[in-house]
């Protein structure tokens, strides 16, 4: 093998010495003939000299020499060196380029009837130059090195300008740095859309180093005409007066890494070119979406200015795979005073996370983690910390949200929202008009009214929500869910509250694991203006407020859900009507250790609640009106009781709801003390009639086949002490 | 396998070798049709308003007015015959020195008052060198000989 490679080295290296080429010097540029390809060269009437169809001036040929000089074809080598520039053409190529040096200025324009892929190399560096390229046939660009300042511009105040509609590849070579500066202050006819302009589709590809500086107010650090992908290299956008990048058609990342910072707007946004939304195509084949896809790679993007967006796109943002840290700490940009714009680290027309890590944290006043009409999330991490605080505009509070959505699916995924802000939102979904006492409406912005900031105060009382839209869901029908975790710690801003979940819309929930934990006053865990479904998954709200509130009815048809409030009702329903709470095949274990007159179940009247099914409710806490031993559910499916003899749990205790011959129903704990005057039990397999204790022991479960915040299910355990014992309605 | 990859690199970096390779000469042709012949070895041209100079490492210069120039092309030989073959003359009584070289312009043999006739030259040529096809020259014309 070693013999091989060394004739073959040899073989080049002795090919290499009889390379011969003719080269032909006009100011700074150099054609570079090869002498084989060379052919007949013309002269004309003393005036002109023509090599492969290239006319040259003989007044302009500063010299013509032979060396032994290997040219590739279809190849045009820039160098920079201060204040000048050399080029290199291949000759190949020669007939179909006009080149002009001014200085460090280059300026080279394709003929139509150019009908190959020319590679432009770029090295050197200068402090006032640029690289200007036209044309309509596709072509590379390779960054090798090069720093380009553009001080003093010629042809744009761009320090590169391609001004070539069709496929540009800018290939940052590998082991290379480069750097590209435009001009801060050009005169109006030099005026220019970015640092780094391409008309066309630009694939940024190769392993080097980009560092891109935006000096100009007016420009974007990196512009496409088109669609724009981004592959292995590393792009530093270092400043921008506006946004990082902004690409036309779709934002494709595959790899690679992006660091965007000091820039005035937006760190990425993607915008349709035409009028006609194509959606996300095959192979993004003629796509025209205005969607930005992340795809792999790792993403760092910081903005400070106010209303910017870490990602934007009025269409579709796509996180498939990679890593992304987004930092939004701008305010509110009140330009538009009746469409105010909110700092973001994602804002879009929808959100999909399939995979990836994203980590986000937002400190703008009123930011969003999050803001799109539609958010799903099928996968992946997703870290918010909020802690912007309220502002208040045209007399709403406008809070902070970690996701605001007029529709929210997280089928699947890992999310975790934690929010500090005064009156700051964990999830905000849905819409509607709201009406209160003294008239006033509400809508999505833009739509007339913008929104009123909350829900009204503690328990939602007080206002009316009617045509509602949008649908809210954690889990799948299969059972399967996301792993949801929801902290709120901001005390009320006037009639805002730091609610950790809010939906306008129903609310569904099939499967997942969630945890709220909220702190203040009004911060109720999860609510909705209508209808709350717990289809299955485990939940566990730890709320200062309400942990569930419902304008409507609310279900435990499966799963396990455990709330507990330590300043208002566990669970509160305002439906006001029978079924207003429906035990069905789910378990539900909720207390409150705030004291009369809040409850463990609250619907207004025992009578409305209803057992359909046969799960497990066990409540705890004082009797707020129609509360009595006495009270009745009708057609329940399985035995209950109402205990209003006072019960004092405390911790370290582990209670067991059991049958009169010891078979366990159900054990619990609880994590304080927590004072009952209104009790309601019922589990699997009660019958009306039957007699039913609750004792407690000191020692754990140790064989639940379900353990979950003071719940213990399917386990053998008995208690010793009797804390009560009643007959089963 | 080996060997047959060693076989391909050699024949595909040869036949490049072949496209890039050094022409010897530049030849200048003029508006009447003489031609100038310059090796390119350090070759370098500068113009000066109304005249082209040529200079290389063979210590020449030679300066052309530009109107008088009509083109100029890479050559491997002097006289760039390579490009405007002719032959010997069939019968021929004419006899001098006769200079013979390879097509690649190396000078290999030298014969003195031989009969230009074609039949003649080849016949020396098979006898002396072998069949193949080489570049007589004498007094000054340079024709192509192929001897089979």
């Amino acid at each position: 093998m070693k013999k091989i490679l060394s004739i073959i080295v040899a073989v080049m290296a002795f090919t290499a010495l009889h390379a011969q080429t003719l080269n032909v010097e006009v100011g700074s540029v150099i054609y570079q003939i090869p002498a084989a390809q060379a052919g007949e060269m013309v002269y004309q009437d003393g005036q002109t000299l023509t090599i492969i169809n290239k006319e040259y001036a003989l007044s302009d040929i500063s010299q013509m020499y032979i060396d032994n000089t290997e040219v590739t074809d279809n190849a045009v080598t820039l160098v920079y060196n201060g204040s000048s520039a050399q080029v290199f053409v291949a000759g190949n190529v020669a007939q179909y380029l006009t080149i002009s040096v001014s200085g460090a200025h280059v300026g080279i324009s394709q003929s139509s009837n150019l009908a190959q892929e020319i590679t432009y190399t770029l090295s050197g560096a200068t402090t006032d130059g640029e690289f200007y390229m036209e044309g309509n046939y596709k072509a590379a660009i390779e960054l090798a090195g090069v720093s380009i300042v553009n001080a003093n511009p010629v042809y744009s105040g761009a320090a590169v300008y391609i001004k070539n509609g069709k496929r540009i590849d800018i290939s940052v070579k590998k082991d290379t740095e480069n750097s590209l500066t435009d001009c801060a202050s050009p005169s109006s006819t030099m005026a220019h859309k970015a640092c780094l302009w391409v008309k066309g589709h630009a694939d940024f590809k190769g392993k080097g180093t980009l560092n891109v500086y935006c000096t100009n107010s007016d420009a974007h650090a990196i512009k496409t005409g088109e669609y724009m992908t981004l592959k292995n290299c590393n792009v530093n956008i270092l400043s921008a007066g506006k946004d990082g990048i902004h690409a036309n058609e779709y934002f494709l990342m595959q790899s690679g890494t992006l660091s965007v910072s000091g820039v005035g707007d937006d760190a990425v946004q993607a915008e349709l070119n035409g009028t006609t939304n194509t959606g996300q195509t095959a192979d993004h084949e003629e796509e025209d979406s205005g969607n930005i896809y992340i795809d792999g790679g790792t993403l760092t993007l910081t903005t400070t200015a106010n209303g910017a967006k870490g990602l934007k796109s009025d269409s579709t943002v796509i996180v498939n795979d990679g890593t992304l840290t987004i930092n939004a700490s701008g305010g509110v940009d009140t330009t538009d005073a009746s469409d105010p714009s909110y700092v973001a680290g994602i804002s879009a027309g929808k959100f999909v996370q399939n995979g990836g890590t994203i980590q986000m944290t937002v400190k703008g006043t009123s930011g969003r983690g999050v803001k799109a009409n539609d958010i799903e999330t099928n996968g992946g991490e997703l870290t918010i910390t909020n802690s912007a605080g309220a502002t208040t505009i045209n007399s709403d509070v406008k809070g902070a949200k970690g996701l605001k959505a007029l529709n929210i699916a997280l089928n699947a995924g890992t999310i975790t929202i934690t929010m500090s802000g005064a009156a700051g939102k964990g999830i905000r979904c849905g819409d509607g008009t709201q009406s209160t006492s003294g008239g006033g409406g509400g809508g999505w912005p833009g739509g007339g009214g913008g929104w009123p900031g909350g829900g009204g105060g503690p328990g939602g009382g007080g206002s009316t929500w009617t045509n509602i839209t949008g649908s809210y869901s954690q889990g799948k029908a299969d059972g399967t869910g996301p792993t949801l975790t929801v902290t709120t710690t901001g005390a009320a801003s006037s009639s805002s509250s730091a609610k950790a979940i809010k939906a306008i819309c129903d609310i569904h929930i099939y499967g997942g694991t969630t945890e709220v934990s909220t702190s203040k006053s009004g911060a109720e865990g999860l609510e909705s203006k209508q209808d709350i479904y717990i289809e299955g998954g485990q939940h566990y709200l730890k709320c200062y407020d309400d942990c569930i509130n419902s304008k409507g009815k609310i279900f435990f048809n499966g799963g396990v859900t455990v709330c507990y409030s330590n300043g208002n009702d566990a669970v509160d329903s305002n439906a006001g009507t029978a079924g207003a709470i429906t035990i069905g095949n789910g378990t539900v274990f909720a207390y409150t250790t705030k004291g009369a007159p809040e409850e463990g179940l609250d619907c207004d009247n025992n009578s409305y609640i209803r057992i359909t099914g046969t799960g497990i409710a066990i409540s705890a806490g004082a009797a707020q009106g129609g509360g009595s031993s006495s009270s009745t559910i009708s057609n329940a499916a399985q035995g209950y009781a109402f205990v209003t003899s006072n019960i004092s749990y405390a911790a370290n205790r582990y209670y067991t709801l059991a049958d009169a011959q010891g078979n366990n129903l159900v054990t619990y704990s609880f994590p304080t003390s927590c004072s009952s005057s209104l009790a309601l039990f019922t589990a699997t397999g009660m019958v009306k009639g039957s007699s039913y204790n609750v004792k407690y022991s000191t020692t754990a479960p140790t064989d639940a086949t379900t353990t979950w915040h003071g719940l213990y299910l399917g386990s053998t355990h008995q208690g010793t002490n009797s804390v009560v014992t009643f007959t089963a309605k | 396998m080996k060997k047959l990859i060693v076989f391909i690199l050699a024949a595909t970096t040869l036949q490049a070798w072949a496209d890039d390779y050094a022409y010897q000469y530049l030849v200048l042709t003029d508006v009447q049709g003489n031609q100038t012949a310059m090796s390119t070895d350090g070759l370098k041209m500068t113009i000066d308003n109304v005249t082209l100079t040529i200079t290389n490492n063979e210590g020449a210069a030679k300066t052309f007015y530009l109107v008088s120039l009509a083109s100029m092309q890479f050559s491997e030989t002097a006289d760039n015959t390579t490009t405007a073959i002719e032959t010997l003359p069939t019968n021929s009584d004419k006899q001098g020195n006769l200079e013979v070289y390879n097509l690649s312009g190396i000078q290999i043999a030298t014969f003195d008052n031989v009969s230009l006739s074609q039949d003649r030259v080849s016949s020396l040529l098979k006898n002396t060198l072998g069949k193949g096809v080489y570049i007589v020259k004498q007094n000054g014309t340079t024709k192509k000989v192929t001897v089979r």
